[in-house]
């Protein structure tokens, strides 16, 4: 390294790590971004109910009692009659409602078909739809109990096999993370997010302020070349992101028990390394973005504009194979959902680069075609 | 009172013509709602297709191939091919070249046409979870569907009574508001109050933070302006962008996506008008925060843009949330202002419904811009 470059590396890390509030603002996003991960979940869990039960026999308190076991139902309102249970929805403080029919009792005892009402409020699709599935699954349980105890009563064929009809059991095992806790996933796809969140932002902010106050002019009548300061400028901030990146790591680590799966160093390693690659991409597209802006208002919103589609197209909200072919080929053009892809293998499958080389390679490619773009528009802006 | 009047305008007229020269600022705000609302509405999609299925098949017979074919045919599920054995499948999983694995176990047939009850395995990738629940559903749905017809058939050649006078209890369920579920119709209403929070607070603080890092702010303090003239003439332009920006993602919603708008505009308008309010007071409050810019904008970020996209109930449901997260989530704006769009635009809640929450928003923004105002004039002594 020559002397020339050296002595700029060391102002700008001293430029940069002595600026306390960014130093703290970017280690605190690494941080609120994990609480999201703790806090967000796409099951649904306790879904205000209201139960109108206007049976009110044994067989109607015995279903209800279903519903308050399950965890996804909280039984919050008792409403009188129908009117009541309906304002309950309009007003939002019961998203599903529950109306047992009278004569449920007897129905089922009788050997005659029976239903129950459920009315679902629709404002929210995703969670309506879920929270269907779930009483469609408790109601079915209840009922093949039943179904089962006729049957017994029925002819012998069926008496011989002790009320049990043929049937495939399907036994669901998750490999990886048997448990299938979201916030192993979301730990880590949060923590990636704020890799690429940092390293836009901060990259195109390091440059901007240099244009605004009009120091870029100056440095660049100095010997220092465009790549040297570019690198310079780089450098700092990815120390910052591995503080970052360690930091967020450990608290997922010491608050919700997410480890790395294996060996911890070497995926611990490998992880970083990665990631660092990652926030190279992010930092050209920062820089890119850069070259175009006058000021910081510009860079942020040029910068938001290519994070939000990156961000979502990812599959941190919404797995990719779910999206539409024409997001799919837009998702794989971004390097997030690369990323995104290498740390979910490599954090929680404990998986090497012989697995997953096609992700590193679309990465490393895209991180040497933005930086390059990005010094080239540079030495354009420059000029 | 008229002196007051010309001061604010002179203001107003120099910020919108700063904001009217600067052509990325100006033309990404309005452009980027409608990229989201684009991306939210044809992206949002639980509904996963083509999951990549491997099969274990140590029986071999028509039964258990039949069984296999279940999960292809109901058009989840795509086959990958058939494994020999645990080795090659554990490694289609590492290599992430399927999804979902299902072992069948020898036996099968014979147990299914003995009656008895058989155990088959499913083994899913769980290190993609949300997608790993979904597909864990469809495992279920198809094995609940193929087991009706398998019983089904069985009870008829036993008893030769059909199957369906033999369910006991069944669901009859009804949607309110928005009966074929369909997701845009989540999505408008709360992309409101997502993008209404994304760019008016940060754009407020930087025009506020930036005169202060260059320091014109003195100058602007010397000048006969009062601050009050001064945050007002800073905060209208930046309003104005936010209601042009909803004005969009409303169009673009009903005639695009056919959104169904069930309540009063005049209503809605006013609310988004209070909503406003308190997503540029939040800017307010940061730039009496700090000096920097680049600090503004992390501030801005990390209260604005990430409690609006995820904890308000735009995608995540609250009531999931752990309990103080709900408290956390209940501390922004957002979140109540999203219920109310829903409300309006959907359910066509009505006034009365709507003023808890409008009051809610009116004193949140009362209070922003009262504590912003405090902390403001202490600046200038």
């Amino acid at each position: 390294m020559s002397a020339r470059l050296a002595s700029l590396v060391r102002k700008e890390f001293t430029q940069t790590l002595r600026d306390i509030p960014i130093v703290l603002l970017v280690i605190y996003t690494f941080a609120e971004i994990l609480l999201c991960g703790w806090a967000l979940t796409m099951d649904v869990k306790h879904i205000p109910t209201a139960v109108l039960d206007r049976d009110n026999s044994p067989a109607s308190r015995t279903l209800i009692a279903r519903f308050r076991q399950a965890e996804s139902f909280a039984l919050d309102f008792y409403p009188v009659d129908e009117s009541e249970l309906e304002a309950l929805i309009d007003s939002g403080q019961a998203a599903l409602g529950l109306v047992i029919p009278p004569g449920l009792g007897s129905d089922l005892s009788g050997g005659r078909p029976a239903s129950i009402q459920v009315l679902a409020d629709g404002t929210q699709s995703n969670a309506a739809l879920l929270s269907l599935g779930y009483v469609e699954r408790i109601v079915r349980r209840y009922s093949s109990a039943i179904e089962v105890a006729r049957m017994s009563a029925g002819p012998p064929v069926i008496q011989a096999r002790e009320g049990s009809l043929p049937s495939v059991i399907n036994q669901v095992r998750a490999w990886y993370l048997p448990e299938m806790r979201y916030i192993h996933f979301n730990a880590v796809s949060m923590v990636s997010l704020a890799v690429v969140m940092v390293g836009v932002l901060l990259a195109a902010a390091g440059i901007v302020r240099e244009k605004e106050s009009g120091t870029l002019e100056q440095l660049m009548v100095t010997p220092i070349r465009p790549a040297e300061l570019i690198f310079a400028k780089i450098a700092p901030l990815v120390l910052l992101e591995i503080v970052g990146l360690l930091i967020g790591v450990l608290l997922s680590f010491l608050v919700f028990g997410v480890a790395p799966h294996g060996n911890p160093v070497a995926t611990l390693a490998l992880f970083v390394a990665l990631s660092t690659l990652a926030f190279l991409a992010s930092a050209g597209i920062g820089i890119w973005i850069a070259t175009y802006a006058l000021n910081l208002m510009q860079a942020l919103m040029l910068a938001f504009f290519v994070l939000f589609p990156v961000m979502f197209l990812s599959g941190t909200i919404t797995p990719v194979s779910a999206m539409p072919v024409w997001l799919q080929w837009l998702a794989y053009a971004s390097p997030m959902t690369h990323y995104l892809s290498l740390a979910l293998s490599i954090f929680l499958k404990g998986a090497g680069i012989p697995l997953v080389w096609p992700h590193v390679l679309a990465l490393a490619v895209f991180t040497a075609t933005i930086l390059a773009i990005a010094l080239k528009r540079f030495r354009h802006s420059l000029a | 009172m008229k002196a007051l009047k010309s001061r604010l305008v002179s203001v107003l007229r120099k910020e919108t013509r700063e904001i009217l020269r600067d052509p990325y600022t100006l033309g990404v705000a309005l452009v980027l709602p409608l990229v989201m609302l684009f991306l939210f509405a044809y992206g949002v999609n639980t509904d996963v297709r083509d999951i990549e299925l491997v099969v274990l098949d140590f029986d071999r017979s028509p039964a258990s191939r039949d069984y296999a074919r279940a999960f292809v045919n109901s058009g989840y599920f795509r086959s990958v091919g058939f494994a020999q054995d645990y080795q090659t499948l554990g490694d289609l999983l590492d290599r992430d070249a399927a999804d979902v694995a299902l072992v069948i176990p020898p036996g099968f047939a014979r147990s299914l046409s003995d009656g008895e009850a058989i155990q088959v395995q499913t083994i899913l990738d769980g290190s993609y979870t949300p997608f790993a629940q979904v597909a864990q559903s469809y495992v279920e749905a198809i094995n609940a569907a193929y087991n009706g017809v398998y019983a089904e058939d069985y009870v008829e050649r036993h008893t030769g009574q059909s199957i369906d006078q033999m369910i006991a209890l069944s669901v009859d369920s009804r949607v309110l508001y928005n009966p074929g579920l369909k997701s845009v119709n989540s999505i408008v209403p709360g992309l409101f109050g997502v993008i209404l929070m994304a760019f008016p607070p940060l754009l407020s603080a930087l025009a506020i933070v930036r005169e202060k890092e260059r320091g014109s702010i003195q100058q602007v303090f010397v000048s006969p302006i009062r601050p009050v003239e001064l945050i007002l003439g800073k905060l209208i332009p930046y309003g104005v962008i936010a209601f042009v920006e909803m004005v969009i993602v409303l169009a673009g919603g009903a005639f695009w996506f056919g959104v169904p708008f069930r309540g009063s505009l005049i209503l809605f308008l006013v609310a988004s008008a209070l909503y406003v309010l308190c997503t540029v007071g939040i800017g307010l409050f940061v730039s009496t925060l700090t000096r920097s810019q680049v600090a503004a904008m992390l501030f801005a970020t990390v209260l604005t843009i990430m409690p609006s996209m995820l904890f308000s109930g735009f995608i995540f449901p609250v009531h999931t949330m752990p309990a103080p997260m709900q408290t956390y989530a209940s501390a922004f704006p957002a979140r109540t202002f999203i219920d109310l769009a829903r409300g309006i635009v959907l359910k066509g809640q009505g006034l009365g419904a709507s003023l808890p929450a409008m009051g809610y928003l009116a004193a949140y923004a009362a209070g922003l811009v009262l504590i912003s105002a405090l902390r403001f004039k202490k600046r200038i002594g």
